[in-house]
């Protein structure tokens, strides 16, 4: 099977500048990944919450905005009945549970996404200058979830120990990250 | 005014001089200097012209509300109009010029208006343009048109470049806990006293250095020191050269960042502003104090400044103002000044309308009790000043003194514009005669000045207050005032029946004459008041002349000014720059761009690209040396000979899923969706809840409880988000959930009589799509050559033999990739926008060109879509009686009755020999046809094409082109049957 | 530049969300008479004070929400889920906002 093209590919040059000898914002993508809605309906959630854990291999369902990691997979409840599980390895579409109807509705959405993480000690004041969310230690700290808006565009944030990551929409990924560079640049940056 | 620097004092760097040009010529001054201190010290004292008569004016205070020494700043795309020079940091190399005189602010012609000083007079923007005051000649005329633009040209102060900016501004997303603004003692301490406390501060502080105040005080320099050095320590993001320029809702603050209008030769990479909103819990206002001036004659001549300011110019510069001075108050404030320029060398004249006011004065200054300034003499600078004394309810002329610098200190007025900006409305304290700041619900508390406390241990204890308030401990907030002697109200000086041009609103040149004139007119409230005469209506927004103006109207209506009323104080607080509300939202980041997977793809094989809302697509596919008009009849004509292949993967896509998707579908669309076959697709139209149409669209049964939904291009968003309101807010009992997978598939259509051989060459083994095993609208899972799976239905847009092929986003360009080398060899082509609108138009099928938003169902004749056997969204509205008409303009063909002639789309259609008003119809769209070999189009008309078999009909473009004969035809017109789609 | 609480997301710019329309209104039945739409979809008061709207957290949880808010001060006084049953959710779990 063919490899997955990232809609990144234009930018997809080492890019490093640094300002006053800084290097504040890193930026990475992780390109071939897998990304699965669980819904649940109101009455089911519960349950689907369990399933929801036993396919992102963690122990407990986490609750609005927060997310649990366990190794390369991350579950994130993203909406009042919708999970997400997310993969750093992309899966075959006929290893995705099926769908029960009575239970809830499972979605593919693994080439909707662009997925970039940023880290590094300008990180959190660059996104400022596009995500209206406290991103201080206290208010966001490891573990937390965001969907939020980003040049009126709906972004998901997260954050792990390393770095704050983002789910961008595969088709606003280019213009995005052009207006994450452009802002970077003053903090120095680099894209690996 | 003999204005010099001395050689010793100030906060100046004098080991870093700077060198600067003001009208060509050039000047030294000192980092730490402003460009209004750094050009007194070099004695410059006419520094612009007023807005309408054009006199002289120099440097009247030193702060924000200057309203005197203003310029433009910076060459070419840089410059900067309406500078206020006090508020600009001097740097190396800074090049300023004086504005609104020519040829310059020293010598100007513009003076000549002094002249005609009486047609000037409030209202004079109404009156002119009557008709040519006094006596309106030409009134009812149009005489005013021509003198109109010789007004224009001469209207403005700076002029600004026409140049795009060459700068960049950021936006930056900021949350506190407390935001304090302002860092004068008040500032300082209540920032301090909440860090302390643990909270997250940011103080924000519009000038370069902290300090307000104490920056002209060296005895408080020390303790400035350690209160600036304990907030960094303490963790307070400090923010200096930081205007909080508005208050708006639920704790939300707008900060204005200069980050680079300082620095002479800025980074590439740094933005010049930044705009910051900040939400934070509490905020606490520890904006100050401005001092007043008092209107009397020729109180706007360079040399007449506030008092304080020139503490200001002697402490924080190290500048003299003046060799012999006077100093005219009405209050205590003044002591400090008075006794610093005297020790500084100048000959000091103090003179207090009060009596017994002044007390301790160091003996070599003179004191004047009972007497006001009256007239200053002088023309380009002050020579002398004349004074007046107060004999029961007038003044009587009482004597005259030579100086070169007249202080004027009329009062101070607390800064409460951002709380007023929330509503809180300024409350007038007569004993202080000020306006003290209003009460409001909001976490907002003011400390120091700002809320009428004059002492500086007041102030530091006010600051304490404040931030315990905002910790939410409740406790009683001090008490405003702290002179030892009151203040005594004084606006205006002036002898009974004088004409004096003694200015209330320098910026915008209006004086007492026009307050009271206005009155006499009958503008008497405030609001009228303010925008017939333009008071406080420049670019300081009334900071000096306010309280002065509304005193005066409060006395010419005979009331007290509290019953006289305020305007609302609005943001900006001082001038932000558009660059920095738009921020990096310009030029091609205006709109943020959407591409589709294949956007790279289509570029590198010879796309145009066009916008078609947020994205960009494919328009056409030019062949070496072809112009689009060739490339899309080329196209269009291979897509029904042979095949043709269009990304389409812009379309709205949503899943639909769960046990009660398919009765969500019957609901919201007009035809039956409840029993859709699982394989099968089908086209719907979805109406408004009015009855007029929403969008169609096709919806795949992929499921027993899933579908693909697919909508238009433009309204992807707007369907996704009703069928969300309606599952929540009134369908709440279905178990249906919605997502959008528009980014999950890539997605083109092939179609021609050569698209199934195209796909079939290039599946995977076993699988087929020959007619049995896909039918015209089956849809099914499909897997492609090299392995990527994917999503094949049979649905024709074009008319011809068509067939939709979706695989996930990633896997885009593969697919194009084994796809396109087939089409070309069985003789294809890939085709655009342009050539898939001209197919379109052939067949007649209804795009967001006709849906917009006015057509009902039946208006596009697809009325047969409308169930008679279920309720659906808009089936109740869509029968209004008015919506039922058989005359409604109703969807048609256009054939031009030449066939050489053509005819644009938006062209109005009407009768024969009734070319007026709106006609009985337009033209949606155009194109050249391939299969007709002329110009055909696609529209409405009253009645429909029945209605108008055999008439000429004329196609009328007023603006564009000539009339055009028409005939109006079926609006399916070519394979009205559609043979070829069913092959 | 209101801020609004999110049931499920906390509070957050208005950014976020757009405005849905009158939180008063039932809608009838779709087979209901048009008299009974017209009213429905055209009538509306026109309220200088504490009012019931919709809004949709569309750049968020895409929740619907019912808010009562002041269009004079802009004061919110009451957010709730609109669809009932992620109201009885809310209620009755812990999930508090962030």
């Amino acid at each position: 099977m063919v490899d997955r093209q990232s809609a990144l590919a234009a930018h997809r040059r080492p890019q490093q500048t640094s300002f006053d000898g800084a290097t504040g914002v890193s930026f990475s993508e992780v390109w071939a990944f897998s990304l699965v809605q669980i819904a649940a309906w109101p009455e089911t959630l519960h349950s689907v919450g369990v399933t929801a854990t036993k396919l992102a291999g963690c122990d407990a369902a986490p609750a609005p905005g927060r997310a649990v990691f366990e190794g390369t997979r991350t579950l994130m409840r993203v909406e009042p009945l919708k999970w997400w599980v997310l993969s750093e390895a992309p899966q075959d579409a006929s290893s995705l549970p099926a769908s029960e109807a009575s239970q809830g509705a499972v979605l593919d959405l693994s080439h909707s996404r662009t997925w970039l993480r940023v880290s590094g000690d300008k990180a959190a004041p660059l996104l400022n200058h596009y995500l209206p969310i406290n991103l201080s230690d206290r208010a966001f700290p490891v573990g937390s979830v965001a969907t939020t808006a980003m040049h009126h565009i709906g972004v998901t944030l997260w954050r792990d120990e390393d770095a704050f990551n983002i789910l961008l929409p595969r088709s606003l990924a280019s213009s995005l990250f052009e207006l994450f560079t452009e802002s970077s640049s003053q903090y120095g940056y680099k894209f690996t | 005014m003999t204005a010099r620097r001395l050689d010793h004092g100030g906060r100046i760097n004098r080991a870093h001089p700077l060198s600067f040009t003001f009208d060509g010529n050039t000047f030294r001054g000192y980092k730490g200097d402003t460009l209004a201190s750094a050009l007194m010290a070099n004695n410059e004292t006419v520094l612009g012209r007023s807005f309408k008569y054009h006199r002289p004016r120099g440097i009247m205070s030193a702060g924000v509300e200057e309203s005197g020494a203003i310029v433009t700043v910076g060459r070419d795309a840089s410059r900067e109009p309406n500078v206020k020079a006090p508020m600009q940091e001097l740097y190396e190399g800074l090049s300023a010029e004086g504005q609104n005189a020519w040829p310059n602010v020293r010598f100007d012609l513009g003076a000549i208006n002094g002249l005609f000083s009486r047609f000037f007079a409030a209202g004079f923007y109404y009156k002119t343009f009557m008709g040519l005051p006094p006596f309106e000649w030409g009134h009812g005329t149009r005489l005013w048109m021509l003198y109109e633009k010789l007004i224009r040209k001469a209207a403005g102060m700076g002029s600004a470049s026409r140049e795009p900016d060459p700068d960049c501004y950021d936006h930056v997303h900021a949350f506190c806990d407390v935001l304090v603004v302002g860092s004068g003692p008040a500032g300082l301490t209540a920032a301090l006293t909440a860090a302390e406390a643990g909270r997250d501060v940011i103080l924000v502080e519009q000038d370069f250095e902290l300090g307000g105040d104490t920056l002209s005080d060296p005895s408080r320099e020390i303790e400035r020191a350690q209160l600036v050095d304990a907030l960094a320590k303490a963790g307070v993001r400090i923010m200096p050269r930081t205007t909080a320029f508005g208050l708006y809702d639920h704790g939300t603050a707008g900060l204005l960042e200069r980050v680079t209008d300082h620095v002479a030769d800025p980074a590439d990479q740094l933005p010049r502003q930044r705009f910051w909103t900040v939400r934070s819990d509490a905020t606490i206002l520890a904006t100050g104090a401005l001092e007043r001036s008092i209107a009397f004659d020729n109180n706007d001549r360079p040399g007449v400044m506030t008092a304080a300011a020139a503490r200001s110019y002697l402490n924080r510069f190290g500048v003299l103002p003046g060799q012999k001075i006077v100093i005219a108050t009405n209050n205590d404030s003044v002591h400090h000044t008075a006794v610093a320029l005297a020790s500084a060398g100048a000959d000091v004249t103090l003179a207090d309308i009060r009596k017994h006011g002044a007390s301790d004065l160091p003996a070599d200054i003179e004191l004047r009790e009972g007497v006001a300034p009256l007239k200053v003499h002088g023309r380009s600078g002050v020579e002398a000043v004349a004074f007046a004394s107060a004999s029961g309810n007038n003044w009587s002329a009482a004597g005259q003194t030579d100086c070169d610098l007249l202080l004027v200190s009329g009062g101070w007025s607390p800064v409460v514009n951002l709380s007023s900006h929330r509503g809180a409305k300024p409350a007038w304290n007569a004993e202080l005669a000020c306006f003290l700041p209003g009460l409001t619900n909001e976490p907002i508390y003011h400390a120091g000045s700002a809320a009428g406390i004059w002492e500086y241990e007041a102030c530091k204890a006010s600051g304490e207050w404040a931030a315990t308030a905002a910790l939410g401990e409740a406790t009683a907030p001090p008490q405003p005032g702290g002179w030892s002697t009151p203040i005594k109200p004084l606006y205006e000086v002036r002898l009974p029946e004088a004409k004096t041009k003694a200015f209330v609103d320098f910026q915008h040149d209006v004086t007492g004459d026009d307050v009271r004139l206005a009155q006499q007119e009958g503008f008497v409230s405030v609001e009228h008041l303010k925008r017939y005469t333009t008071l406080g209506m420049a670019t300081d927004q009334g900071k000096m002349g306010n309280v002065i103006g509304l005193a005066l109207m409060a006395d010419a209506l005979g009331k007290d000014i509290p019953d006289a009323g305020t305007t609302r104080f609005r943001p900006p607080y001082t001038p932000v720059s558009i660059g920095a509300l738009a921020g990096r939202n310009v030029g091609h980041h205006f709109k943020p761009l959407r591409r589709t997977p294949l956007h790279d793809w289509n570029l590198k094989h010879g796309a145009t690209m066009t916008e078609a809302g947020p994205w960009h697509r494919p328009w056409y596919f030019a062949k070496t040396g072809e112009v689009i008009d060739e490339a899309y009849v080329r196209e269009a004509s291979t897509v029904r000979k042979t095949v043709g292949i269009c990304d389409v993967s812009s379309l709205g896509k949503i899943a639909v899923q769960g046990p009660d998707a398919a009765e969500f579908l019957n609901r919201v669309y007009s035809n039956g969706f409840a029993k859709l076959p699982i394989g099968k697709a089908r086209y719907g139209i979805m109406l408004r809840d009015d009855g007029f149409v929403m969008d169609d669209g096709t919806t795949w049964r992929l499921g027993e409880t899933e579908f693909l939904m697919t909508t238009t291009t433009t309204n992807a968003g707007k369907v996704m988000v009703f069928m969300e309101e309606l599952l929540q807010t009134r369908w709440p009992d279905l178990k249906v959930h919605v997502s959008s997978v528009s980014d999950e598939w890539a997605a083109v259509s092939v179609a021609g009589p050569k698209a199934r051989a195209t796909i079939a060459a290039c599946l995977a083994e076993g699988e087929y799509i020959s007619n049995e095993a896909l039918p015209f609208m089956g849809v099914r899972k499909i897997t492609l050559a090299n392995g990527i799976p994917g999503l094949i239905a049979r649905i024709s847009f074009s008319g011809e033999l068509a067939y939709e092929l979706y695989v996930p986003a990633g896997h885009g360009a593969a697919m194009m990739d084994l796809l396109w080398p087939e089409a070309e060899r069985q003789g294809g082509c890939l085709y655009g926008l342009e050539a898939l609108g001209t197919l379109r138009i052939e067949k007649g099928h209804v795009t967001g060109a006709e849906l917009d938003g006015r057509v009902t169902i039946d208006d596009a004749g697809l009325g047969k879509m409308a169930s008679t056997k279920k309720p659906f969204i808009g089936s109740a509205l869509r029968q209004r009686p008015d919506l039922l008409r058989h005359d409604r303009p109703q969807l048609v063909g256009i054939f031009p009755k030449n066939p050489g002639q053509t005819f644009k789309g938006g062209a109005i259609l009407c009768a024969d020999g009734e070319v007026s008003g709106f006609g009985e119809g337009w033209i949606t769209g155009v194109t050249h046809s391939p299969m007709f070999g002329h110009w055909i189009g696609i529209g409405f008309i009253s009645g429909g094409h029945t209605a108008w078999a055999g008439k000429t009909v004329i196609a009328s473009d007023l603006t564009r082109s000539e009339d055009v004969e028409v005939e109006i035809v079926s609006p399916h017109m070519y394979d009205p049957e559609g043979v070829k789609m069913h092959g | 530049m209101i801020r609004i609480p999110c049931p499920f997301c906390g509070t957050r710019d208005h950014s976020e969300f757009t405005y849905g329309g009158d939180a008063s209104i039932t809608y009838p039945a779709l087979d209901a008479p048009k008299e009974e739409w017209h009213d429905a979809v055209f009538l509306r008061d026109n309220i200088c004070g504490p009012q019931l709207e919709t809004w949709h957290h569309v750049h968020g949880c895409r929740m619907w929400l019912v808010i009562e808010r002041d269009t004079m001060t802009h004061e919110i006084m009451s957010v709730r889920p609109a669809n009932p049953k992620l109201s009885a959710l809310f209620e009755d779990n812990s999930e508090a906002d962030q």
